[in-house]
Protein backbone atom coordinates (compact mmCIF):
# COMPACT_ATOMS: atom_id res chain seq x y z
CA UNK A 1 0.00 0.00 0.00
CA UNK A 2 1.55 3.31 -0.98
CA UNK A 3 1.73 5.42 2.09
CA UNK A 4 1.26 8.92 0.84
CA UNK A 5 -1.30 10.07 3.36
CA UNK A 6 -0.94 11.72 6.72
CA UNK A 7 -2.99 8.82 8.01
CA UNK A 8 -3.20 6.54 5.05
CA UNK A 9 -5.74 4.01 6.09
CA UNK A 10 -7.51 3.62 2.79
CA UNK A 11 -7.06 -0.09 2.82
CA UNK A 12 -10.02 -2.37 3.33
CA UNK A 13 -10.74 -3.47 6.86
CA UNK A 14 -7.74 -4.92 8.64
CA UNK A 15 -8.04 -8.46 10.00
CA UNK A 16 -9.20 -8.67 13.60
CA UNK A 17 -5.90 -10.14 14.82
CA UNK A 18 -3.91 -7.17 13.52
CA UNK A 19 -4.12 -5.17 16.76
CA UNK A 20 -0.36 -5.27 17.35
CA UNK A 21 0.34 -4.47 13.69
CA UNK A 22 -1.91 -1.42 13.69
CA UNK A 23 -0.10 1.91 13.99
CA UNK A 24 -3.24 3.63 15.30
CA UNK A 25 -3.49 1.35 18.30
CA UNK A 26 0.23 1.71 18.94
CA UNK A 27 -0.19 5.48 18.93
CA UNK A 28 -2.99 5.13 21.48
CA UNK A 29 -0.92 2.78 23.66
CA UNK A 30 2.25 4.87 23.57
CA UNK A 31 0.42 8.16 24.00
CA UNK A 32 -1.67 6.72 26.82
CA UNK A 33 1.35 5.22 28.58
CA UNK A 34 3.30 8.48 28.35
CA UNK A 35 0.35 10.46 29.71
CA UNK A 36 -0.10 8.01 32.58
CA UNK A 37 3.61 8.18 33.46
CA UNK A 38 3.66 11.97 33.32
CA UNK A 39 0.56 12.20 35.52
CA UNK A 40 1.96 9.72 38.05
CA UNK A 41 5.22 11.65 38.19
CA UNK A 42 3.37 14.84 39.17
CA UNK A 43 0.97 12.97 41.44
CA UNK A 44 3.95 11.65 43.42
CA UNK A 45 4.84 15.27 44.21
CA UNK A 46 1.45 16.17 45.66
CA UNK A 47 1.97 17.41 49.20
CA UNK A 48 0.40 15.36 51.95
CA UNK A 49 -2.07 17.19 54.26
CA UNK A 50 -0.16 19.63 56.40
CA UNK A 51 2.59 20.21 53.87
CA UNK A 52 2.93 23.43 51.88
CA UNK A 53 0.34 24.49 49.27
CA UNK A 54 -0.05 22.55 46.03
CA UNK A 55 0.28 25.79 44.04
CA UNK A 56 4.03 25.24 43.71
CA UNK A 57 3.57 21.79 42.21
CA UNK A 58 6.01 21.00 39.38
CA UNK A 59 6.71 17.90 37.36
CA UNK A 60 9.86 16.00 38.43
CA UNK A 61 10.29 15.20 34.73
CA UNK A 62 10.65 18.86 33.79
CA UNK A 63 14.45 18.92 33.63
CA UNK A 64 14.50 15.52 31.87
CA UNK A 65 12.23 16.58 29.01
CA UNK A 66 13.09 19.79 27.25
CA UNK A 67 13.38 21.64 23.95
CA UNK A 68 15.57 24.55 22.84
CA UNK A 69 14.73 27.89 24.46
CA UNK A 70 14.51 31.30 22.81
CA UNK A 71 17.71 33.09 21.78
CA UNK A 72 18.70 36.48 20.50
CA UNK A 73 22.22 36.61 19.09
CA UNK A 74 23.69 33.10 19.22
CA UNK A 75 21.92 29.75 18.81
CA UNK A 76 24.14 28.41 21.58
CA UNK A 77 21.95 30.40 24.03
CA UNK A 78 19.11 28.16 22.95
CA UNK A 79 20.79 25.09 24.44
CA UNK A 80 22.85 26.75 27.17
CA UNK A 81 20.78 29.68 28.48
CA UNK A 82 22.67 32.22 30.54
CA UNK A 83 22.21 31.70 34.27
CA UNK A 84 20.01 28.63 33.77
CA UNK A 85 20.76 24.92 33.56
CA UNK A 86 21.68 23.48 30.17
CA UNK A 87 18.80 22.12 28.13
CA UNK A 88 20.91 19.33 26.63
CA UNK A 89 19.97 16.78 29.28
CA UNK A 90 16.26 17.36 28.67
CA UNK A 91 16.71 17.13 24.90
CA UNK A 92 18.63 13.89 25.31
CA UNK A 93 15.81 12.65 27.55
CA UNK A 94 13.22 13.31 24.83
CA UNK A 95 15.47 11.61 22.29
CA UNK A 96 15.74 8.46 24.40
CA UNK A 97 11.99 8.34 25.12
CA UNK A 98 11.09 8.87 21.44
CA UNK A 99 13.70 6.43 20.13
CA UNK A 100 12.59 3.73 22.59
CA UNK A 101 8.86 4.17 21.90
CA UNK A 102 8.94 4.55 18.13
CA UNK A 103 11.76 2.02 17.69
CA UNK A 104 9.65 -0.51 19.56
CA UNK A 105 6.67 0.18 17.27
CA UNK A 106 8.83 -0.20 14.15
CA UNK A 107 10.04 -3.54 15.48
CA UNK A 108 6.56 -4.70 16.49
CA UNK A 109 4.95 -3.78 13.17
CA UNK A 110 7.70 -4.60 10.71
CA UNK A 111 10.01 -7.02 12.48
CA UNK A 112 13.32 -7.02 14.34
CA UNK A 113 15.36 -5.75 11.37
CA UNK A 114 13.24 -2.64 10.94
CA UNK A 115 13.67 -1.73 14.61
CA UNK A 116 17.44 -1.63 14.13
CA UNK A 117 17.19 0.34 10.89
CA UNK A 118 14.85 2.79 12.60
CA UNK A 119 17.34 3.38 15.41
CA UNK A 120 20.13 4.04 12.90
CA UNK A 121 18.07 6.67 11.05
CA UNK A 122 16.21 8.27 13.95
CA UNK A 123 19.12 10.38 15.33
CA UNK A 124 19.31 12.29 12.02
CA UNK A 125 15.55 12.97 11.96
CA UNK A 126 15.80 14.09 15.58
CA UNK A 127 18.72 16.42 14.79
CA UNK A 128 16.71 18.00 11.96
CA UNK A 129 13.82 18.52 14.39
CA UNK A 130 16.28 20.09 16.86
CA UNK A 131 17.49 22.43 14.11
CA UNK A 132 13.86 23.42 13.36
CA UNK A 133 13.24 24.22 17.04
CA UNK A 134 16.42 26.32 17.19
CA UNK A 135 15.51 28.27 14.03
CA UNK A 136 12.00 28.94 15.38
CA UNK A 137 13.32 30.02 18.78
CA UNK A 138 15.20 33.08 17.46
CA UNK A 139 13.46 36.06 19.07
CA UNK A 140 12.47 37.86 15.84
CA UNK A 141 11.31 34.67 14.11
CA UNK A 142 9.37 33.77 17.25
CA UNK A 143 7.77 37.22 17.46
CA UNK A 144 6.25 36.76 14.00
CA UNK A 145 4.82 33.35 14.92
CA UNK A 146 6.94 31.47 12.35
CA UNK A 147 6.85 28.26 14.33
CA UNK A 148 8.89 25.06 14.24
CA UNK A 149 6.36 23.45 11.86
CA UNK A 150 7.53 25.73 9.06
CA UNK A 151 11.26 25.20 9.69
CA UNK A 152 10.88 21.44 10.09
CA UNK A 153 9.12 21.32 6.72
CA UNK A 154 11.80 23.55 5.16
CA UNK A 155 14.64 21.39 6.54
CA UNK A 156 13.07 18.21 5.17
CA UNK A 157 12.07 19.75 1.83
CA UNK A 158 15.55 21.15 1.25
CA UNK A 159 17.12 17.73 1.63
CA UNK A 160 14.52 15.74 -0.28
CA UNK A 161 14.39 18.14 -3.20
CA UNK A 162 18.13 18.65 -3.61
CA UNK A 163 20.27 15.63 -2.77
CA UNK A 164 17.24 13.40 -2.15
CA UNK A 165 16.33 11.65 1.07
CA UNK A 166 19.07 9.08 1.75
CA UNK A 167 17.76 5.51 1.74
CA UNK A 168 19.07 4.82 5.24
CA UNK A 169 16.87 7.62 6.67
CA UNK A 170 13.62 6.23 5.29
CA UNK A 171 12.85 3.74 8.11
CA UNK A 172 12.56 6.68 10.54
CA UNK A 173 10.42 8.84 8.24
CA UNK A 174 7.16 7.90 9.97
CA UNK A 175 4.86 10.88 9.67
CA UNK A 176 1.68 9.05 10.67
CA UNK A 177 3.08 7.46 13.79
CA UNK A 178 4.54 10.73 15.08
CA UNK A 179 1.36 12.71 14.33
CA UNK A 180 -1.04 10.16 15.81
CA UNK A 181 1.02 9.74 18.99
CA UNK A 182 1.37 13.52 19.29
CA UNK A 183 -2.38 13.92 18.95
CA UNK A 184 -3.13 11.36 21.67
CA UNK A 185 -0.72 13.23 23.99
CA UNK A 186 -2.30 16.55 22.95
CA UNK A 187 -5.66 15.12 24.04
CA UNK A 188 -4.69 15.76 27.68
CA UNK A 189 -4.54 19.50 26.90
CA UNK A 190 -8.06 19.60 25.43
CA UNK A 191 -9.78 20.38 28.73
CA UNK A 192 -13.53 20.80 28.43
CA UNK A 193 -13.84 22.98 31.52
CA UNK A 194 -11.95 25.68 29.58
CA UNK A 195 -15.09 26.00 27.45
CA UNK A 196 -16.82 27.99 30.14
CA UNK A 197 -13.97 30.46 30.68
CA UNK A 198 -15.94 33.24 28.97
CA UNK A 199 -19.43 31.89 29.62
CA UNK A 200 -22.13 31.84 26.93
CA UNK A 201 -20.68 34.60 24.71
CA UNK A 202 -17.37 32.78 24.39
CA UNK A 203 -19.16 29.60 23.36
CA UNK A 204 -21.20 31.48 20.77
CA UNK A 205 -18.16 33.17 19.25
CA UNK A 206 -15.95 30.08 19.25
CA UNK A 207 -18.35 27.15 19.00
CA UNK A 208 -21.18 28.49 16.84
CA UNK A 209 -19.30 30.59 14.32
CA UNK A 210 -16.39 28.16 13.93
CA UNK A 211 -18.37 25.06 12.83
CA UNK A 212 -20.59 27.27 10.66
CA UNK A 213 -17.53 28.65 8.85
CA UNK A 214 -15.92 25.20 8.64
CA UNK A 215 -18.96 23.59 7.03
CA UNK A 216 -19.70 26.57 4.75
CA UNK A 217 -16.10 26.72 3.52
CA UNK A 218 -15.98 22.98 2.86
CA UNK A 219 -19.30 23.22 0.98
CA UNK A 220 -18.06 26.22 -1.00
CA UNK A 221 -14.87 24.37 -1.98
CA UNK A 222 -16.77 21.28 -3.10
CA UNK A 223 -19.82 22.80 -4.77
CA UNK A 224 -18.65 26.15 -6.10
CA UNK A 225 -14.88 25.86 -6.56
CA UNK A 226 -15.16 22.12 -7.25
CA UNK A 227 -11.81 21.35 -5.61
CA UNK A 228 -10.92 17.85 -6.75
CA UNK A 229 -9.53 16.70 -3.41
CA UNK A 230 -12.12 16.77 -0.58
CA UNK A 231 -9.36 16.15 1.97
CA UNK A 232 -7.39 19.23 0.84
CA UNK A 233 -10.64 21.20 1.02
CA UNK A 234 -11.33 19.93 4.54
CA UNK A 235 -7.81 20.55 5.90
CA UNK A 236 -7.76 24.15 4.60
CA UNK A 237 -11.28 24.76 5.96
CA UNK A 238 -10.38 23.41 9.43
CA UNK A 239 -7.00 25.11 9.53
CA UNK A 240 -8.59 28.46 8.66
CA UNK A 241 -11.70 28.23 10.83
CA UNK A 242 -10.48 26.41 13.96
CA UNK A 243 -6.95 27.00 15.16
CA UNK A 244 -4.30 26.81 12.48
CA UNK A 245 -1.60 24.14 12.44
CA UNK A 246 -3.00 22.08 15.34
CA UNK A 247 -6.41 21.79 13.67
CA UNK A 248 -4.78 21.09 10.31
CA UNK A 249 -2.82 18.18 11.78
CA UNK A 250 -5.85 16.73 13.58
CA UNK A 251 -8.20 16.93 10.57
CA UNK A 252 -5.54 15.82 8.08
CA UNK A 253 -5.02 12.68 10.14
CA UNK A 254 -8.77 12.18 10.58
CA UNK A 255 -9.58 12.51 6.86
CA UNK A 256 -6.42 10.79 5.60
CA UNK A 257 -5.19 13.80 3.67
CA UNK A 258 -2.01 13.58 1.63
CA UNK A 259 1.17 15.01 3.11
CA UNK A 260 1.34 17.63 0.36
CA UNK A 261 -2.18 18.74 1.24
CA UNK A 262 -1.28 19.27 4.87
CA UNK A 263 1.85 21.17 3.84
CA UNK A 264 -0.16 23.38 1.46
CA UNK A 265 -2.76 24.15 4.14
CA UNK A 266 -0.11 25.02 6.71
CA UNK A 267 1.75 27.22 4.21
CA UNK A 268 -1.42 29.21 3.47
CA UNK A 269 -2.23 29.52 7.15
CA UNK A 270 1.25 30.76 8.10
CA UNK A 271 1.21 33.45 5.41
CA UNK A 272 -2.25 34.74 6.35
CA UNK A 273 -1.44 34.54 10.06
CA UNK A 274 1.53 36.89 9.75
CA UNK A 275 -0.55 39.34 7.68
CA UNK A 276 -3.56 39.22 10.03
CA UNK A 277 -1.55 39.59 13.24
CA UNK A 278 -0.13 42.85 11.91
CA UNK A 279 -3.18 44.21 10.07
CA UNK A 280 -6.00 43.36 12.51
CA UNK A 281 -4.72 45.32 15.54
CA UNK A 282 -4.15 48.30 13.21
CA UNK A 283 -7.70 48.07 11.82
CA UNK A 284 -9.17 47.71 15.32
CA UNK A 285 -7.25 50.78 16.51
CA UNK A 286 -8.13 52.79 13.41
CA UNK A 287 -11.85 52.06 13.65
CA UNK A 288 -11.98 52.78 17.38
CA UNK A 289 -13.33 49.32 18.13
CA UNK A 290 -13.30 48.49 21.84
CA UNK A 291 -10.68 46.10 23.25
CA UNK A 292 -13.24 43.45 24.17
CA UNK A 293 -14.87 43.36 20.74
CA UNK A 294 -11.49 43.63 19.03
CA UNK A 295 -9.99 40.89 21.20
CA UNK A 296 -12.91 38.53 20.57
CA UNK A 297 -12.72 39.24 16.84
CA UNK A 298 -9.00 38.45 16.68
CA UNK A 299 -9.32 35.39 18.94
CA UNK A 300 -11.98 33.93 16.69
CA UNK A 301 -10.30 34.64 13.36
CA UNK A 302 -6.47 34.62 13.51
CA UNK A 303 -5.47 30.99 12.86
CA UNK A 304 -2.43 30.56 15.06
CA UNK A 305 -2.85 30.45 18.83
CA UNK A 306 0.50 32.16 19.32
CA UNK A 307 -0.29 34.96 16.88
CA UNK A 308 -3.57 35.66 18.68
CA UNK A 309 -1.58 36.36 21.84
CA UNK A 310 0.92 38.54 20.01
CA UNK A 311 -1.83 40.55 18.26
CA UNK A 312 -3.91 40.83 21.43
CA UNK A 313 -0.95 42.19 23.39
CA UNK A 314 -0.67 45.10 20.94
CA UNK A 315 -4.13 46.29 22.02
CA UNK A 316 -3.64 46.00 25.78
CA UNK A 317 -4.49 43.69 28.66
CA UNK A 318 -8.22 43.49 28.14
CA UNK A 319 -7.97 42.65 24.42
CA UNK A 320 -5.19 40.16 25.17
CA UNK A 321 -7.22 38.33 27.82
CA UNK A 322 -10.38 38.16 25.71
CA UNK A 323 -8.48 37.17 22.53
CA UNK A 324 -6.51 34.35 24.16
CA UNK A 325 -9.57 33.09 26.04
CA UNK A 326 -11.68 32.93 22.85
CA UNK A 327 -8.81 31.12 21.14
CA UNK A 328 -8.49 28.70 24.04
CA UNK A 329 -12.20 27.85 23.79
CA UNK A 330 -11.73 27.36 20.05
CA UNK A 331 -8.70 25.12 20.71
CA UNK A 332 -10.92 22.78 22.71
CA UNK A 333 -13.06 22.36 19.59
CA UNK A 334 -10.37 20.39 17.76
CA UNK A 335 -11.24 17.13 19.55
CA UNK A 336 -14.85 17.38 18.42
CA UNK A 337 -13.85 18.47 14.91
CA UNK A 338 -11.38 15.60 14.52
CA UNK A 339 -13.97 13.08 15.68
CA UNK A 340 -16.73 14.52 13.45
CA UNK A 341 -14.45 14.65 10.41
CA UNK A 342 -13.29 11.05 10.98
CA UNK A 343 -16.90 9.83 11.23
CA UNK A 344 -17.98 11.86 8.18
CA UNK A 345 -15.04 10.60 6.17
CA UNK A 346 -15.47 6.89 6.82
CA UNK A 347 -19.23 7.18 6.29
CA UNK A 348 -19.55 9.53 3.33
CA UNK A 349 -16.17 10.12 1.70
CA UNK A 350 -14.75 6.61 1.52
CA UNK A 351 -15.86 5.11 -1.81
CA UNK A 352 -18.61 2.50 -1.47
CA UNK A 353 -17.70 -1.01 -2.61
CA UNK A 354 -19.88 -2.13 -5.55
CA UNK A 355 -22.25 0.73 -4.86
CA UNK A 356 -23.08 -0.64 -1.40
CA UNK A 357 -22.68 1.74 1.53
CA UNK A 358 -20.33 0.44 4.26
CA UNK A 359 -21.88 -1.46 7.16
CA UNK A 360 -21.36 -0.38 10.77
CA UNK A 361 -18.59 -2.93 11.27
CA UNK A 362 -16.90 -1.71 8.11
CA UNK A 363 -17.15 1.87 9.35
CA UNK A 364 -15.56 0.77 12.63
CA UNK A 365 -12.75 -1.00 10.80
CA UNK A 366 -12.04 2.04 8.66
CA UNK A 367 -12.29 4.49 11.54
CA UNK A 368 -8.92 6.02 12.54
CA UNK A 369 -8.62 4.56 16.03
CA UNK A 370 -6.12 7.10 17.30
CA UNK A 371 -8.99 9.63 17.29
CA UNK A 372 -10.58 7.54 20.05
CA UNK A 373 -7.35 7.77 22.04
CA UNK A 374 -7.29 11.53 21.50
CA UNK A 375 -10.89 11.88 22.75
CA UNK A 376 -10.40 9.44 25.64
CA UNK A 377 -7.35 11.41 26.83
CA UNK A 378 -9.32 14.63 26.58
CA UNK A 379 -12.27 13.28 28.58
CA UNK A 380 -10.09 11.57 31.21
CA UNK A 381 -7.86 14.57 31.85
CA UNK A 382 -10.82 16.96 31.75
CA UNK A 383 -12.38 14.84 34.51
CA UNK A 384 -9.19 14.90 36.63
CA UNK A 385 -8.85 18.66 36.05
CA UNK A 386 -12.43 19.33 37.14
CA UNK A 387 -13.08 16.78 39.89
CA UNK A 388 -9.75 16.13 41.67
CA UNK A 389 -9.25 18.57 44.56
CA UNK A 390 -5.82 19.53 43.17
CA UNK A 391 -6.82 18.88 39.54
CA UNK A 392 -5.83 22.29 38.17
CA UNK A 393 -2.35 22.14 39.70
CA UNK A 394 -1.86 18.49 38.79
CA UNK A 395 -2.80 18.84 35.14
CA UNK A 396 -1.13 22.25 34.81
CA UNK A 397 2.16 20.89 36.16
CA UNK A 398 1.92 17.76 34.05
CA UNK A 399 1.29 19.67 30.82
CA UNK A 400 3.78 22.48 31.35
CA UNK A 401 6.49 20.19 32.75
CA UNK A 402 6.27 17.22 30.42
CA UNK A 403 3.47 16.45 27.95
CA UNK A 404 3.51 19.67 25.93
CA UNK A 405 7.24 19.21 25.39
CA UNK A 406 6.73 15.63 24.20
CA UNK A 407 3.91 16.40 21.78
CA UNK A 408 5.86 19.39 20.44
CA UNK A 409 8.76 17.08 19.58
CA UNK A 410 6.46 14.44 18.09
CA UNK A 411 4.82 17.00 15.79
CA UNK A 412 8.21 18.44 14.86
CA UNK A 413 9.45 14.95 13.93
CA UNK A 414 6.29 14.56 11.83
CA UNK A 415 6.93 17.80 9.96
CA UNK A 416 10.56 16.84 9.26
CA UNK A 417 9.23 13.53 7.92
CA UNK A 418 6.67 15.28 5.72
CA UNK A 419 9.40 17.51 4.30
CA UNK A 420 11.64 14.51 3.61
CA UNK A 421 8.77 12.79 1.84
CA UNK A 422 7.41 15.69 -0.23
CA UNK A 423 8.17 16.70 -3.76
CA UNK A 424 8.08 20.40 -4.67
CA UNK A 425 6.39 19.52 -7.98
CA UNK A 426 3.66 17.61 -6.16
CA UNK A 427 3.34 20.45 -3.66
CA UNK A 428 3.01 23.10 -6.36
CA UNK A 429 0.31 20.96 -8.00
CA UNK A 430 -1.86 21.60 -4.93
CA UNK A 431 -1.92 25.30 -5.73
CA UNK A 432 -2.58 24.91 -9.46
CA UNK A 433 -5.45 27.12 -10.61
CA UNK A 434 -5.29 29.07 -7.36
CA UNK A 435 -8.34 27.32 -5.92
CA UNK A 436 -6.87 26.67 -2.44
CA UNK A 437 -5.97 30.36 -2.19
CA UNK A 438 -9.49 31.42 -3.24
CA UNK A 439 -10.96 28.91 -0.78
CA UNK A 440 -8.87 30.29 2.06
CA UNK A 441 -9.61 33.93 1.16
CA UNK A 442 -13.38 33.40 0.83
CA UNK A 443 -13.56 31.27 3.99
CA UNK A 444 -11.54 33.77 5.99
CA UNK A 445 -13.71 36.65 4.75
CA UNK A 446 -16.81 34.81 5.93
CA UNK A 447 -15.04 34.04 9.21
CA UNK A 448 -14.13 37.72 9.72
CA UNK A 449 -17.70 38.89 9.03
CA UNK A 450 -19.53 36.25 11.09
CA UNK A 451 -17.12 36.45 14.03
CA UNK A 452 -17.33 40.24 14.14
CA UNK A 453 -21.13 40.10 14.07
CA UNK A 454 -21.33 37.42 16.76
CA UNK A 455 -18.73 39.14 18.97
CA UNK A 456 -20.61 42.46 18.66
CA UNK A 457 -23.94 40.77 19.43
CA UNK A 458 -22.62 38.81 22.40
CA UNK A 459 -20.12 41.20 24.00
CA UNK A 460 -21.79 44.54 23.25
CA UNK A 461 -25.53 43.81 23.16
CA UNK A 462 -26.50 40.61 24.98
CA UNK A 463 -23.74 40.16 27.62
CA UNK A 464 -21.94 43.52 27.87
CA UNK A 465 -20.37 42.63 31.23
CA UNK A 466 -19.03 39.18 30.23
CA UNK A 467 -15.46 40.40 29.80
CA UNK A 468 -15.54 42.27 33.13
CA UNK A 469 -16.14 38.97 34.93
CA UNK A 470 -13.17 37.47 33.11
CA UNK A 471 -10.90 40.43 33.89
CA UNK A 472 -11.87 40.33 37.55
CA UNK A 473 -10.61 36.72 37.90
CA UNK B 1 6.30 0.74 4.76
CA UNK B 2 6.46 1.83 1.15
CA UNK B 3 6.76 5.54 0.56
CA UNK B 4 6.80 7.92 -2.37
CA UNK B 5 10.00 9.78 -1.60
CA UNK B 6 10.77 12.47 -4.17
CA UNK B 7 13.25 11.57 -6.84
CA UNK B 8 15.71 14.27 -7.82
CA UNK B 9 16.42 14.59 -11.53
CA UNK B 10 19.53 16.74 -11.18
CA UNK B 11 22.87 14.96 -11.50
CA UNK B 12 26.45 15.71 -10.44
CA UNK B 13 27.31 18.43 -7.96
CA UNK B 14 24.27 20.63 -8.57
CA UNK B 15 22.00 19.13 -5.88
CA UNK B 16 24.74 19.29 -3.25
CA UNK B 17 25.64 22.86 -4.24
CA UNK B 18 21.98 23.91 -4.04
CA UNK B 19 21.70 22.43 -0.55
CA UNK B 20 24.97 24.10 0.47
CA UNK B 21 23.77 27.48 -0.86
CA UNK B 22 20.47 27.17 1.03
CA UNK B 23 22.34 26.23 4.21
CA UNK B 24 24.63 29.26 3.84
CA UNK B 25 21.65 31.58 3.33
CA UNK B 26 19.99 30.19 6.47
CA UNK B 27 23.24 30.52 8.43
CA UNK B 28 23.63 34.13 7.25
CA UNK B 29 20.05 35.06 8.09
CA UNK B 30 20.04 33.46 11.54
CA UNK B 31 23.68 34.24 12.34
CA UNK B 32 23.85 37.87 11.22
CA UNK B 33 20.62 39.50 10.00
CA UNK B 34 18.09 38.33 12.58
CA UNK B 35 20.33 39.00 15.62
CA UNK B 36 20.78 42.60 14.36
CA UNK B 37 17.04 43.04 13.96
CA UNK B 38 16.53 41.57 17.44
CA UNK B 39 18.89 44.21 18.82
CA UNK B 40 16.75 47.10 17.55
CA UNK B 41 15.20 48.92 20.52
CA UNK B 42 11.66 48.81 19.06
CA UNK B 43 11.93 45.08 18.46
CA UNK B 44 13.27 44.47 21.96
CA UNK B 45 10.41 46.48 23.40
CA UNK B 46 7.85 44.34 21.57
CA UNK B 47 9.55 41.06 22.49
CA UNK B 48 9.88 41.99 26.17
CA UNK B 49 6.25 43.12 26.29
CA UNK B 50 5.11 39.64 25.21
CA UNK B 51 7.46 37.95 27.66
CA UNK B 52 6.05 40.04 30.51
CA UNK B 53 2.51 39.04 29.52
CA UNK B 54 3.40 35.32 29.41
CA UNK B 55 2.67 35.05 25.69
CA UNK B 56 4.55 32.70 23.38
CA UNK B 57 3.97 33.92 19.81
CA UNK B 58 5.00 30.47 18.58
CA UNK B 59 2.28 28.79 20.64
CA UNK B 60 0.74 25.84 18.91
CA UNK B 61 -2.01 25.42 21.50
CA UNK B 62 -3.26 27.62 24.33
CA UNK B 63 -1.27 25.56 26.83
CA UNK B 64 1.97 26.69 25.15
CA UNK B 65 1.53 30.21 26.49
CA UNK B 66 3.60 30.41 29.69
CA UNK B 67 0.68 32.26 31.30
CA UNK B 68 -1.74 29.39 30.63
CA UNK B 69 -0.90 27.62 33.89
CA UNK B 70 0.38 29.00 37.14
CA UNK B 71 3.37 26.70 37.22
CA UNK B 72 4.45 26.99 33.63
CA UNK B 73 7.87 26.62 32.04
Amino acid sequence: MPDNGVASNNSPSPPANSFFKNEDWWAVMIGGALLALCLMAVYSQLPTPGESEAATLTSPLKSWLSKPGSWKTSPVESLFPEGKPSRLLGILGVFLVAAACFGHVAKAIEGQGQGGKFLLAFPIIFLLALLAFILAAQEVVKYYSLSYALWALVAGLLISNTIGTPAFLKPAVRTELYIKTGLVVLGAEVLFSKLLALGVPGIFVAWVVTPTVLISTFWFGQKILKISSPSLNMVISADMSVCGVSAAIATAAACKAKKEELTAAIGLSLIFTVVMMVVMPAVIKATGMGPVLGGAWMGGTIDSTGAVGAAGAILGDEALTVATTVKMIQNVLIGVVAFAVAVYWVRYQTPATDGVQPSLSEIWNRFPKFVLGFLAASLAFSAVYSFHPAGEQLIGAMISGSTKTLRGWFFCLAFVSIGLDTNFKELSRQFRGGKPLVLYAVGQTLNLCLTLFMAWLMFEKVFPSAADVLMAK
Amino acid sequence: MQTDFPKTDAQGWRPALTLLAATLIIAGMWGVVLPRIADLPTMQQKIQHLERKGIDPNAFFYSDHPAAFNNSN
